[in-house]
């Protein structure tokens, strides 16, 4: 199986060029918390994500260094206002899409096995691009799009195995009334 | 062995006395041969200027280039694997990883965020008061841990600070690289170079404190008044950003009360260990062992059997293995030059050259150490010039008269890694830091600043030198 059975199409893009404020409410609309972005032509930009817009909440020392092996382990000492958490998401809304993404994103094509996907989103990457020869996006793989997939195939399977079930039964039904009328019609005939 | 002490000045008496006097003379005494019958001298010699060229370079990880080196001191047959071994220095690597595991249990408490926020606080959250309290404190702690972790721990509190405060970092930076330094240069525990020269010669910690010890904080002293003049024109912080400082509550950076006081206490034992331990011989590095030993029994008294072994493998996953590796290297090329010789001829020449006068000798190694150490790392210079000095130490007359020469080395390596932004590693470490935090600080910035203080640091030690030890 490929990625092209399981990928879902993207219906709405969030441009690199625009507002991170687009980003921000439409992610909060919507409830998305990874969604992929792309340039204006089309190619795959990156993946803008809550884990990145909390990253860009936090004191920019504190996003930094809790990166950093040994350096910050904690920050419990910091009381900060909503006012200075309100200073920062204004920050933030007015940078573009294309600062705030993660391009260091694993991609993969259609015809990429999907174990390969599946294996990358075991891997933490929850949204796989799928993307095509020129990097152009074509949609995406994710927990939910798999499942989907999978359950769409269930219910296919399901289906085509309820209508052979139900054919064998009428069959057999068939075939019982067929064996009666001959017994009856043999009676008949011996009296 | 006794000889007797050459008059100043006698410089053909003096060099016949290292010539006489050392067991391993120009000629290497060893048991087994050189590859290809190659002169051990001029293979040791280019062995370890070899390493020392790569290590310039920065272009490979140094621990990899030193344990090469290493390894080819020993397959040329410079000298054997028993010679090797027996040159590698155990006590300086027991008491480097004895400390590493006592701070790495030690910083989780959140000790070195609280007393950094405390200081903060006491100077109502001043820029320029934040910056010299924060350069005391890094000092402090440079003086009874490693430079490393300090600059680890306090730098981002400190870049926290100025984000809050809304001013330029770049002081910040520099003054904790300084402090790191000038503190470091205080204890035997201090500063690598410290512990290197410290387990070489026996000088005990509190000779260390004694003598190291208040030329580091005259320096600190000199330094506060000319990090103001460089600076406090530019730190200025409106008083809404300095509450927000202020609103900071370091007692919630405690992270574990418990932990907090088993591990001071412990570390507060190792540092009377390392005092009281000299007068019965124990050397620092079993005291520093013995004391990460036990602080790992006392932290994981009660747990289960698999959480003892999990604190276990916590801790030594943060002992700097690469760094040790390093060091042991290291010791294993300068035992090759050592039983080769060519140490016994450079002390030779280093006697010529300052005419056998000791006080002449004394500011010759501080300030060639400074230079050095300000354009190399300075642990490998140290490693190197401890046997040099120590191949001077009859013709001179012992230990004790070449004590001077000794305290200047290791105030010209400690003093001169500011010299540079390559010249010590919590240089390199703040500098990392401060790149990966959006502030790069490039080379000659640093170089304009650091060089003319460094220089100034050194001539204060020279007066220093001079002053307790020869006037």
């Amino acid at each position: 199986m490929d990625c092209r059975t399981m990928m879902a199409p993207i219906k709405t893009s969030l441009f690199a060029d625009e507002p991170a404020a687009r980003a921000i409410d439409f992610m909060v609309e919507k409830h998305m918390g990874l969604v992929p972005v792309t340039e204006r032509d089309g190619t795959f930009a990156g993946l803008i994500s809550g884990d990145s817009l909390m990253g860009f909440m936090l004191p920019k020392t504190i996003s930094i260094m809790s990166r950093v092996e040994r350096a910050m382990s904690h920050a419990s000492y910091l009381d900060e206002s909503a006012e200075e958490m309100q200073e920062r998401l204004v920050s933030v809304r007015g940078k573009t899409i294309g600062e705030l993404v993660d391009r260091q994103v694993r991609t993969v094509t259609p015809d990429t096995p999907l174990i390969d996907a599946l294996m990358l989103i075991t891997g933490k990457q929850y949204v796989v691009p799928v993307v095509d020869e020129e990097n152009k996006l074509l949609g995406a793989i994710s927990f939910f799009s798999v499942l989907y997939g999978l359950h769409e195939e269930y219910d296919r399977e399901t289906a085509q195995k309820a209508k052979q079930k139900e054919r064998a039964q009428r069959k057999l039904e068939k075939e019982a009334a067929r064996k009666k009328l001959e017994e009856e019609s043999d009676k008949e005939s011996e009296e | 062995m006794t000889t007797a002490t050459p008059l100043p000045g006698d410089v053909d008496a003096l060099a016949e006395g290292i010539a006489t006097v050392l067991p391993m003379g120009a000629t290497p005494v060893m048991g087994h041969s050189v590859i290809f019958g190659l002169d051990p001298l001029w293979l040791s010699a280019t062995i370890l200027i070899a390493t020392y060229a790569i290590l310039l370079s920065e272009k490979l990880n140094r621990t990899v280039v030193v344990l090469i080196g290493a390894g080819l001191v020993i397959v040329t047959g410079v000298i054997s694997q028993a010679q090797a071994i027996a040159g590698i220095d155990f006590n300086t690597i027991a008491l480097l990883t004895g400390m590493m595991i006592i701070v790495s249990i030690t910083r989780v408490s959140g000790v070195f965020e609280f007393v950094a926020i405390w200081s903060t606080k006491k100077v109502n959250a001043d820029p320029m008061g934040i910056l010299i309290v924060l350069s005391i404190v890094t000092a402090v702690f440079s003086a009874f841990l490693d430079n490393l972790t300090t600059v680890l721990l306090v730098v981002p509190v400190a870049l926290l600070i100025v984000e809050k405060l809304n001013i330029s970092p770049y002081p910040f930076l520099f003054s904790q690289i300084l402090a790191a330094n000038i503190g470091g240069t205080a204890t035997l525990i201090g500063d690598p170079p410290n512990i290197l020269i410290g387990s070489a010669t026996g000088l005990t910690f509190m000779q260390f404190m004694t003598n190291m010890g208040p030329l580091s904080v005259i320096v600190l002293i000199v330094m506060v008044p000319l990090f103001k003049l460089l600076w406090a024109k530019g730190l200025i912080a409106d008083e809404k950003h300095r509450e927000r400082v202020m609103g900071f509550r370091e007692a919630d950076s405690i992270k574990d009360v418990v932990l907090l006081k088993k591990s001071l206490t412990v570390l507060a034992l190792v540092i009377a260990g390392f005092i009281i331990g000299e007068q019965y011989h124990v050397l620092p590095g079993t005291t520093a062992m013995l004391g990460a030993a036990i602080l790992l029994l006392v932290v994981s008294w009660g747990e289960t059997e698999h959480n003892q072994a999990a604190r276990l493998h916590e801790a030594m996953q943060e002992v700097e293995w690469p760094a040790l590796f390093f060091f042991i290297g290291l010791f294993v090329i300068v035992a090759g030059v050592e039983h080769a010789g060519m140490l016994t001829i450079l002390g030779k020449a280093l006697t010529e050259f300052t005419g056998g006068d000791l006080e002449a000798t004394a500011y010759a190694t501080l300030w060639l150490s400074a230079v050095v150490s300000a354009a190399v790392d300075n642990i490998p210079f140290v490693a190197t010039m401890i046997p040099l000095v120590e191949s001077m130490e009859p013709a001179f007359g012992g230990r004790d008269i070449m004590e001077p020469v000794w305290w200047s080395l290791a105030l010209g390596a400690c003093l001169g890694g500011n010299g540079s932004l390559i010249g010590a590693a919590a240089n390199v470490m703040v500098s990392g830091l401060g790149a990966r935090a959006g502030y790069p600080i490039s080379f000659f910035t640093f170089l304009k600043i650091g060089m003319p203080l460094m220089l100034l640091s050194v001539a204060i030690a020279h007066l220093y030198v001079w002053l307790r030890y020869f006037f």
